[in-house]
């Protein structure tokens, strides 16, 4: 008797049976409040710290600066939940011996890591939603702190920064098939995170930098909030284009772990 | 038992992610003058009345401390303890040290001794060498205030090795582990400055392990052992409870 197969989808249906949920559920109410923590401890600082961030970072006003500090509370916790549920699909079913197991199914290595990863993804992308969404109630019912920002453009700008989770996320499975040590894994994805956040730090510190590379503004975090009126639309419409990137992304990962000989 | 710790730091020194991590380090001694060659005004006037001190090494320290070690203290840690005794569990190699003459507890604090010695290493190797290299860079860098000051932020990174090595045994499994870890690092750090923001927090700030680490930013200027040696020993007594508390846990893994 042969068991019949299962197609891409099939293969992503039963691994998003198995995703573990409680972990990103967790982070869903970990983003909730972090909003929350955010909008109640601001309002307490002195004008100083306040005027800090506004000048440093080139906002209008308070609800921007509220707006700022909400993102990092999207991206953190997006950016990590995705990156330890992304270490199961290949690193430590490498390193516990399971990946040769898990490859001598009847289906071929980049279907299998995609379908290992899709469901990750998918909850990494709905951490995010949540997360923005909080951020845009929040901004909704703080009307007072100013006008600069919309819940709409806060919306937008959640989902894009979810949206950079996704790709970059999807993306290292590119590097974690080819890796052996899971802690190494982790140490490249902490760089990347860090990498991607380094333009806002400089933007703090060497506004000057960017006086000669104006480019290099689209970088920095600060730029979603300038642009409050397009990230409405370009936010919904950046996860959208994520979602099947992440997909091609991790399918590569695939590809390319089916013709090295790291297994 | 000194001997197999002795092995155990060697191991856990050559291993790739400990290249990897000091690399990251050593990048950040290079790139951060990069980044504080000129400093906005604003910046200046705000650092200075936080820290009550308008010597630019008080710039520099601050930026030093909040952008890149406090940083690097949420992160490291973790990788460097996030594989105690689970790793062993996940590769199935725990019931084979079961078998031999050691507790699972007392394994744990050998494993955790040495991630700590680890990140004790990782500071001694970046820091010391920093010195030479933000002495020509810094515009009044003072070699030994940069290296009381990061003595005892060393002692907040251990604490952080520890605290992560015994949230991963409290979880008890490694993805999960290592992101409430982070979380939990990552809130710690985040508040880690406040009470320099709001003078009306620094008392209850104390209680955050990580401000400790921070003492020094705000005595710069008449920095002794006096200001170290309180936040240093309740630091290492934070790290022994916290390594306790990994290892009565740990006994309770199902091996």
């Amino acid at each position: 008797m042969v068991a019949s197969t299962l197609d891409f989808c099939g293969h992503v249906r039963r691994e998003w049976q198995f995703a573990p949920r409680r972990g990103p559920l967790i982070m869903m109410l970990v983003g909730i409040g972090g909003v929350v923590f955010t909008h109640q401890l601001l309002p307490l600082l002195p004008e100083r710290a306040i005027g800090f961030m506004r000048a440093g970072f080139a906002l209008e006003d308070m609800a921007a600066v509220l707006a700022l500090n909400d993102l990092m509370a999207v991206y953190f916790p997006t950016f990590f939940v995705g990156l330890a549920g992304s270490l199961g699909v290949v690193l430590l079913a490498r390193e516990e011996h399971r990946l040769e197991l898990l490859l001598a199914k009847p289906v071929r290595a980049a279907a299998l890591v995609a379908a290992r990863a899709t469901p990750v993804l998918g909850w990494t992308a709905a951490v995010g939603v949540v997360s923005s969404a909080a951020m845009a109630a929040a901004i909704a019912s703080d009307s007072e702190a100013g006008s600069s920002v919309t819940p709409a453009g806060t919306f937008g700008s959640g989902l894009f920064l979810t949206a950079v989770v996704v790709v970059l996320l999807a993306a290292l499975q590119l590097v974690f098939v080819k890796i052996r040590d899971p802690f190494a894994g982790l140490l490249v994805a902490c760089a990347a995170w860090f990498g991607t956040s380094m333009p806002t730090a400089v933007l703090l510190y060497r506004p000057d930098a960017f006086a000669r590379h104006p480019l290099a503004l689209s970088l920095v975090m600060p730029n979603l909030l300038w642009h409050d009126a397009t990230m409405a639309w370009l936010g919904p419409l950046s996860l959208l284009i994520a979602l099947p990137l992440a997909v091609a992304l991790v399918l590569a990962a695939g590809a390319w772990l089916e013709r090295s000989d790291a297994l | 038992m000194t001997r197999l710790q002795w092995l155990d730091y060697r191991a856990a020194l050559g291993e790739r992610k400990t290249y990897v991590a000091a690399a990251l380090m050593i990048y950040a001694v290079l790139a951060v003058p990069l980044l504080l060659a000129e400093p906005p005004p604003h910046v200046r006037e705000v650092i200075a009345a936080w820290l009550a001190d308008e010597d630019p090494f008080a710039l520099f320290m601050f930026v030093w401390i909040d952008l890149v070690m406090n940083k690097v203290i949420a992160f490291v840690p973790v990788i460097l303890a996030s594989g105690v005794v689970l790793r062993e569990r996940d590769t199935r190699v725990l019931g084979l040290l079961a078998a031999k003459p050691l507790t699972l507890g007392r394994y744990f604090v050998i494993r955790t001794v040495s991630a700590c010695a680890v990140m004790l290493t990782l500071y001694a190797v970046t820091q010391v060498p920093a010195v030479a290299w933000f002495h020509g860079q810094i515009a009044g860098f003072r070699a030994g205030t940069f290296l009381a000051a990061m003595g005892l932020h060393a002692c907040a990174a251990v604490f952080a090795t520890a605290f992560a090595a015994t949230v991963m045994v409290a979880v008890g499994r490694r993805g999960a582990g290592a992101l409430v870890a982070w979380m939990l690092l990552g809130v710690m750090v985040g508040l880690a400055l406040v009470g320099f923001y709001q003078p009306d927090w620094y008392a209850l700030t104390l209680a955050n392990p990580l401000t400790l680490g921070t003492l020094a930013m705000g005595n710069l200027q008449q920095l002794s052992p006096a200001v170290l040696l309180p936040p240093m020993l309740a630091l290492l007594a934070w790290t022994a409870v916290t390594i306790a508390a990994g290892a009565r846990l740990v006994r309770k893994m199902e091996v």
